[in-house]
């Protein structure tokens, strides 16, 4: 769903509830903060670890509320991000139940009511179980907040400094568990290095390196053959289905697909809810029809939303010569559901949430830590045009060509290229945000005779390699994520781990 | 006998939650599909072909041909076995093949099947399936990314 790119992200709804609370440009940098976190978040197939939707809007507007510091806020993140990945599957537990009801509506042909079962009741459930949450937190959160942070002072707050310093850190390990691989390696340091010693911006060192990335990864015309050829397929006579219909069903399902999302069907039950309108076209005179076209598309299925919207138009298209006289069982629709929902799922989580979601909101989060109110907007019109672009792309093409031309893209090898420009281009911008966003400064001095004689920030690590201690924290994060440690538990250990060290002021905030 | 990295049972075969998270948690370089539709159309051989990562060999084959190659000499290769249902898995450990654990990803609700656990929706055979995977000594847990946490189904069953 477009919320996913938008207001999932804690750039975007840092804005929103900086809007509400009356200080969006304060919002707007809290938000970018704590996206930071969650740069690399990646949900694939419905598993959730943690909520940053949650992490981003209650943080955000405690900060704002209790004028709670930076620091404070980012602390506060992780736990509520943890709480609403836990609530996430409870409502997709909960949801489980829907799939009777819905299953007796296609049993007795009730093709309007299945925007009840998959939407509206849904967010009624929803509602009620984030607002009871909001009212809760709210209530008793706010009164306890407040008074822990009257009580912070003094050493306490410096340690909460340091924690907040090397947060990020483990926003940057987890993204690297997803791009640190082959020649982009190099890419890392070379970023790293870079922006450490010519001080060089985030946004300077992605402009740097698309230009190297191009020059490595090396694209030749012939990448693009797939992408030329669709003009040549593009003529389509509309039989039962017009043009209206399949934009109608489309809109549906880029919206719907997920609004009943629940462990024994995925997106199933969104998917018949979608197609319906198609169906009703199709199957207009003929009940029996209609009822077993409902059932076979009401079945456990789950992919992308954009690369999988290709799925529908090809059903579309298949229930159409269906009815038209041509000879397509029931099991061909579903070993090509089946067959597909994987691979289109596969390419799309890939492309969308490794390459685009990572790069783009890094630039954006840049922008905005900066206080640039625009810069979430821009990014949130920016995903929603090139998803709902996308999306809209593949389902005609699927319902034009069957899927044709995707499956030369996909065959071609472009998006493999595609993968290890996107790797190395992060790779590089990681290695810059750890330079300009984690920060960790020793607090080792020697005094003699009133005089400091030795300075382990100043006369070590700076003489060498200043910042070698975030890198090394963030490499750090993403061995230990690496070796199969749960995120959760090198979350928290980083944090402890930063805290105690403020505490102890060997490290100063 | 081949060294298996990762052996997956998983309704969606390769997917998003392989793609960005098994293969390069188990770093695989042959990816083993078992699964006789696929291996016997060639159109759904084609869609895996052209979703699989190209830095990775692709292998679609019926039960029968995994096990035989399963059990071939092993050479460089880290094979993760994917597999629709727990049946193929059985079969190959019937057949003598050996795998330290195995890992169940998702399975979807339909007909016949019933609500195992969360993301996991099985029939009274494929229950049964578990059952004697487990007897077997191979240990099933449910984990369906890697920043999850194994659950044993053990005591579920």
């Amino acid at each position: 769903m477009g919320n996913w790119a938008t207001l999932n992200r804690p750039l975007v709804s840092g804005l929103v509830v900086g809007l509400i609370l009356g200080d969006p440009v304060q919002g707007t940098i809290i938000g970018a903060n704590i996206n930071i976190i969650y740069l690399g978040i990646i949900s694939a197939g419905g598993s959730l670890p943690s909520d940053s939707g949650m992490a981003g809007i209650f943080s955000t507007a405690f900060a704002l509320a209790s004028g709670l510091d930076l620091n404070t806020a980012l602390a506060l993140a992780i736990p509520l991000g943890l709480l609403g990945g836990l609530m996430n599957t409870l409502i997709m537990t909960l949801q489980c139940f829907l799939v009777k009801l819905a299953d007796k509506w296609v049993r007795e042909c009730k093709a309007n009511l299945m925007i009840v079962v998959d939407l509206v009741i849904p967010y009624v459930i929803k509602y009620i179980v984030w607002f009871t949450m909001a009212f809760v937190i709210l209530f008793y959160g706010s009164g306890a907040i407040d008074s822990i942070v009257n009580s912070l002072q003094g050493p306490i707050l410096d340690a909460l400094n340091v924690m907040g310093g090397i947060v990020p850190a483990v926003g940057l390990g987890m993204m690297l568990l997803v791009i640190f691989k082959g020649k982009a390696r190099y890419f890392f340091f070379l970023g790293f290095l870079v922006s450490n010693y010519f001080g060089l911006s985030v946004i300077s060192v992605a402009i740097l390196f698309t230009v190297v990335g191009l020059l490595v990864v090396n694209f030749t015309p012939e990448d693009f053959e797939a992408f030329r050829n669709v003009d040549s397929s593009n003529s389509h006579q509309y039989e039962l289905v017009d043009r209206r219909t399949l934009t109608k069903c489309w809109y549906m399902w880029h919206n719907l697909c997920e609004s009943m999302y629940n462990y024994e069907r995925m997106q199933g039950i969104g998917f018949c809810t979608a197609i319906i309108p198609a169906l009703k076209k199709i199957y207009k005179d003929d009940k029996d029809g209609m009822v077993e076209a409902m059932t076979r598309h009401s079945m456990f299925f789950n992919t992308d939303h954009n690369f999988g919207a290709m799925i529908m138009g090809i059903c579309i298209s298949m229930e159409e010569q269906k009815k038209l006289g041509e000879n397509i069982p029931n099991e061909a629709f579903v070993s090509l559901k089946s067959g597909l929902m994987g691979p289109c799922a596969g390419i799309g989580d890939t492309i969308s949430q490794v390459v685009l979601i990572p790069i783009l909101s890094v630039i954006f989060i840049n922008l905005a830590m900066q206080g640039a109110v625009w810069a979430p907007i821009a990014y949130a019109v920016l995903f929603l045009l090139l998803f709902y672009g996308v999306g809209y792309w593949m389902f005609k093409v699927g319902y034009k060509n069957g899927g044709e031309t995707v499956f030369k893209i996909m065959e071609s090898g472009i998006l493999d290229k595609v993968i290890s420009f996107a790797n190395l281009l992060g790779c590089a911008v990681t290695g810059a945000l750890i330079t300009n966003f984690v920060s960790f400064t020793w607090n080792v001095t020697m005094v003699q005779n009133e005089v400091e004689v030795f300075n382990l920030q100043t006369g070590v690590f700076d003489a060498i390699l200043p910042n070698a201690m975030p890198l090394v924290i963030t490499l750090a994060v993403y061995y230990a994520n690496k070796k199969g440690i749960k995120p959760t538990v090198v979350t928290f250990a980083t944090m402890a781990i930063g805290f105690i060290l403020g505490l102890l002021g060997i490290v100063g905030a | 006998m081949k060294n298996v990295v990762l052996a997956r049972i998983d309704e969606r075969l390769i997917h998003g939650q392989v793609m960005t998270g098994w293969i390069k948690m188990c770093s695989a370089n042959v990816i083993l599909v078992i699964d006789d539709a696929s291996a016997a159309n060639a159109f759904l051989k084609r869609i895996l072909f052209a979703a699989a990562p190209k830095d990775c060999e692709l292998l679609v084959h019926t039960t029968k041909e995994a096990i035989e190659y399963l059990k071939g000499e092993s050479d460089q290769e880290k094979v993760l076995v994917l597999a629709k249902t727990p049946g193929p898995f059985l079969e190959a450990i019937k057949e003598g093949v050996t795998f330290n654990e195995i890992n169940l990803g998702n399975m979807g609700g339909g007909p016949g099947r019933k609500r195992f656990n969360k993301n996991v929706n099985a029939s009274d055979e494929e229950v049964a399936e578990f059952k004697a995977i487990v007897d077997a000594g191979v240990p099933i847990y449910m984990q369906m990314v890697p920043s999850d946490s194994k659950v044993d189904i053990k005591s579920l069953l």
